[in-house]
């Protein structure tokens, strides 16, 4: 975070108190804001994808 | 303003990681402090990620691309009411796009006012390349299209796809970084998964019932 967000004027640093009040400050919030899979997690995602693949494999073996 | 054309980033692939930190240390000389203290700290992760192969790609025509998933991003300036207007048809969707479910290769979307209501920041994550995904859209939602680009100085009309897909790229600026979590996973990918795993959750309650 540090890395790429020291590149904006302000930045107080990812481990400071004043962090979340100054993107707050510079964030503009969305009129409009569409999800294709909204009850999806990041989380949710990637086990889904490991339950895909071991369905793959078990209907794989059992074509066999 | 002023857009430019998405171009892979092809003059980095040849450096040594040792070289790619020895320059990351040069742009970083004159950071403020919070910027070295983390090249400092941060260098075990940056080491890994300059390491790996490049996963920048671009969208064809313009914009960033990682694996099937595509960013475009645009401002595009309202004429004479149209944010009034446009800001109206939002808040009566509330959230409901069943256009864009329809097309199915639209990840999200954003619609960002801004400059005092005279330009559109508008992003959204897709399927594939830019040419084919305007054409997906004149060819299945024009009136959807229609609707909210009408509200845009220039707009010609999704009638006419090949000068709206010219007007949108004409507006397009191209992400400098694009970062996807399953880059591999198409919208229409994701739905069929989240079928399986519905499918698999009820096996094994039938199983363990």
């Amino acid at each position: 975070m540090d890395v790429v967000f020291s590149a904006f004027e302000g930045w107080p640093g990812i481990h400071s108190p004043d962090v979340k009040d100054w993107i707050v400050k510079h964030q503009i919030p969305a009129e409009g804001w569409y999800v294709a899979h909204p009850d999806l997690t990041v989380a949710e995602s990637g086990r889904l994808k490991r339950v895909g693949k071991a369905v793959e494999e078990f209907l794989d073996k059992i074509g066999n | 303003m002023a857009t430019q054309t998405a171009t892979a980033n092809t003059t980095q692939q040849n450096l040594t990681v040792e070289q790619k930190l020895q320059k990351l240390r040069e742009l970083y000389a004159d950071a403020p402090e919070v910027g070295k203290a983390a090249l400092q700290n941060g260098l075990p992760m940056l080491t890994k990620e300059l390491a790996a192969p490049s996963a920048a790609q671009t969208a064809g025509r313009i914009g960033a691309r990682q694996g099937k998933v595509s960013e475009l991003t645009v401002f595009l300036p309202f004429v004479k009411g149209g944010a009034k207007r446009l800001r109206g048809f939002l808040q009566l969707l509330e959230g409901n796009f069943r256009a864009a479910d329809a097309v199915g290769t639209v990840h999200d979307m954003r619609f960002v006012f801004v400059d005092n209501d005279t330009k559109l920041l508008f992003a959204t994550a897709y399927d594939g390349d830019f040419d084919p995904y305007i054409a997906d859209f004149a060819a299945k939602i024009p009136n959807a299209m229609d609707l909210w680009l009408c509200n845009f100085e220039g707009y010609p009309g999704m009638r006419n796809p090949s000068a709206a897909a010219d007007w949108i790229a004409s507006h397009q600026i191209a992400a400098e970084a694009w970062y996807v979590n399953s880059p591999n996973l198409t919208a229409t990918e994701t739905r069929k998964l989240e079928g399986v795993g519905k499918a698999v959750d009820e096996l094994l309650d039938k199983i363990g019932g």
